[in-house]
């Protein structure tokens, strides 16, 4: 696609405003935990490592992140294979309840992210007698997952066409070798994309917590080191620290308030509980 | 070349989709060597006859034969036929060697006789040294060229070629119509050649399948279809056709039926000049088009009927006639093509 200059330049403007708007306050942020201050005073007084080193040393906030990043990287592996297939299946092949399937991977992301939770929570811990873990948890995500593959592949699947497949066959090659050689490397960059949008929204748990029922909503200014813990989330829950989100159990769900349950959040313990060292 | 086993056999294909079929009874052979055609306006069923052959199709009934061997359930990468699509179908991420080369690959021939051959192909279509290039770098005849690479490099019996000149400009197409006859002559494999150009299809092919409606309409040489349609949609479709209907057979021609006259075969004439066929009528000249090397002349007849008469430019014709002048149309009874005979005579003649 060709734009002209001017559409170029005010896209390029548009562009970077976005960008500024998103990420100025991340950057401020960023700058603010080299502060000596303790209450984001600008221009920042003194430079420091400190809260880098505390938050480095918080074994509970290690815990974290690494149970995040480990489940990002499986859940998104899973929905990248299960939402190619999908997609070639509702895109390549008529069957009989084709628009039912299609429906059921999208309607993850059309309910409200408690619904699906909820819905989970009780299929796995009532109906199918299974404990709530790691493992449950990337099930969880990986629903989500598979929606934005799913809808990235099909774009792409639905602008190639099937063009470049029969030519594939008709020059001798097989279902598997057609997939390899040739629908593969087209879909490969919607992969990506549709790959790392949903690994960065595994990172920052876009969506609530599915399984667990939480309401969570992480801003960066909840790992600041420097806020005070609230007093009733105190290091009696730290146990849930190994697996913050799989450490749940039915009480917690219970306890969650739907809104504004942050306070008894179980998954204050991963906070930083560093107080002011001074 | 033997009959009863041809290239191609079609067998009472039927393919429908939804309401309505797409292809309707085709009977059809095509002997080894030959350059086919099939003609016809789009929604004729010709594409889909192809793809019904390629395999990209299943029939809803009816079989499709290559060399004597039933293909019907067959996968099109089990097919010993390659096909020019359309719009190239060139992959877009690799390069053009590789392109040229998949076919090979995917049968397992090694990197380096591969890449020789496609070589070897690229140079037939005077493409040699644009090996390393993407297809989106080349130009839309190259492109065409690079199909036509891609899919003789593995030697198939058969090449279907779906409208391959559709996307190019006239003088670049012209030029790729002989350069595909010189290819076909130099392979000696069968064209299966899918156009709606009709002057195309006459210029390319030994055999030409007028299709309509999902049937085929007239089969043919190219001068067989031209100088005897045999329906007055072949003789309206392939070139211009002066077509008489009934009525107007009973009252300029003397005689019932459906009649068609070429326009190169009439020619307009002052009233006051001696006749030079033993066919005429009168009418007004309404529109006078100079061609070049010829010129063509619309005579609204008294009849009640437009026909177009084409004559050679000659110091006679030049500026000879003006609009709205009062003109005879004259041509030869034997230019006069007998398209679907008289019903009237035919029952006063009742069948033996």
């Amino acid at each position: 696609m060709r734009l002209s200059r001017p559409a170029r330049i005010v896209l390029a403007v548009l562009t970077g405003i976005i960008l500024a708007v998103i990420y100025l306050p991340l950057i401020v942020v960023l700058i603010n935990s080299f502060s000596t201050s303790t209450n984001l005073t600008w221009p920042p007084p003194g430079l420091t490592f400190e809260w880098w080193v505390k938050a480095f040393h918080n074994e509970g906030a290690l815990n974290a992140i690494g149970t995040s990043v480990q489940i990002a990287i499986v859940a998104t592996l899973v929905s990248l294979v299960l939402g190619t297939l999908i997609s070639l299946a509702l895109q390549r092949f008529a069957f009989f309840g084709r628009d039912a399937v299609s429906l059921l991977v999208i309607l993850p992301i059309a309910l409200p992210g408690i619904i699906t939770g909820i819905a989970l929570n009780n299929a796995f811990r009532t109906i199918m007698g299974i404990q709530l873990s790691i493992a449950t948890v990337i099930i969880a995500h990986a629903t989500f997952c598979i929606v934005t593959v799913f809808n990235n592949v099909i774009a792409r699947l639905r602008r190639v066409g099937m063009n470049f497949e029969e030519a594939s066959a008709d020059l001798g090659a097989g279902l598997w070798t057609t997939f390899r050689l040739v629908t593969f490397p087209q879909l490969r960059s919607a992969l990506f994309a549709g790959g790392t949008s949903r690994f960065r929204a595994e990172l920052r748990r876009d969506h609530r917590d599915d399984v667990h029922g939480g309401v969570e909503r992480e801003d960066p200014a909840d790992l600041d080191p420097r806020q005070p813990v609230p007093a009733e989330s105190g290091p009696d829950r730290q146990r849930h620290r190994g697996c913050p989100r799989a450490g749940l159990n039915r009480a917690d769900l219970r306890g969650t308030a739907p809104r504004g349950g942050r306070e008894s959040h179980p998954l204050r313990p991963t906070r930083f509980s560093a107080r002011r060292a001074r | 070349m033997s009959a009863d086993r041809p290239a191609i056999r079609l067998r009472g294909l039927t393919k429908s989709f939804g309401a309505g079929n797409a292809v309707d009874g085709v009977d059809l052979d095509v002997v080894e060597g030959e350059f086919f055609s099939m003609l016809g306006p789009s929604g004729s069923g010709k594409t889909t006859v192809l793809r019904l052959i390629a395999g990209f199709e299943q029939p809803t009934s009816g079989t499709v034969s290559l060399q004597g061997k039933d293909v019907t359930d067959r996968a099109p990468f089990d097919r010993d036929v390659n096909t020019v699509f359309q719009d190239y179908a060139l992959f877009p991420h690799m390069t053009v060697l590789d392109n040229v080369a998949y076919g090979l690959r995917v049968r397992g021939v090694g990197r380096r006789e591969r890449h020789e051959r496609a070589r070897a192909a690229l140079d037939t279509v005077r493409l040699g040294g644009f090996g390393d290039r993407k297809p989106g770098q080349l130009s839309g005849g190259q492109r065409q060229r690079v199909a036509l690479a891609r899919a003789t490099v593995v030697q198939p019996k058969v090449l279907l070629l779906d409208e391959p000149l559709g996307a190019l400009d006239l003088k670049l197409r012209e030029q790729m119509q002989v350069e595909l006859k010189e290819l076909q002559r130099e392979l000696g494999i069968t064209f299966i050649f899918v156009t709606h150009d009709q002057e195309e299809a006459l210029t390319l092919s030994d055999r030409i399948a007028v299709f309509n409606e999902g049937r085929i309409e007239q089969l043919g040489t190219p001068a067989e279809i031209y100088d005897h349609p045999v329906s007055p949609f072949v003789a309206a479709f392939v070139g211009t056709s002066n077509v008489f209907s009934d009525e107007l057979s009973l009252r300029v021609l003397g005689r019932g039926g459906i009649h068609s006259v070429r326009p190169e075969k009439m020619t307009v004439e002052r009233l006051e000049s001696p006749l030079s066929g033993d066919r005429s009528a009168t009418g007004v000249l309404a529109e006078v088009i100079y061609l070049g090397s010829s010129t063509r002349l619309i005579v609204d007849l008294d009849a009640g009927m437009r026909v177009v008469v084409q004559e050679q430019n000659d110091a006679r014709r030049v500026g000879d006639e003006e609009r709205g002048a009062r003109v005879r149309v004259a041509w030869s009874d034997r230019d006069t093509v007998v398209v679907v005979a008289d019903r009237r005579t035919e029952s006063l003649d009742p069948a033996p």
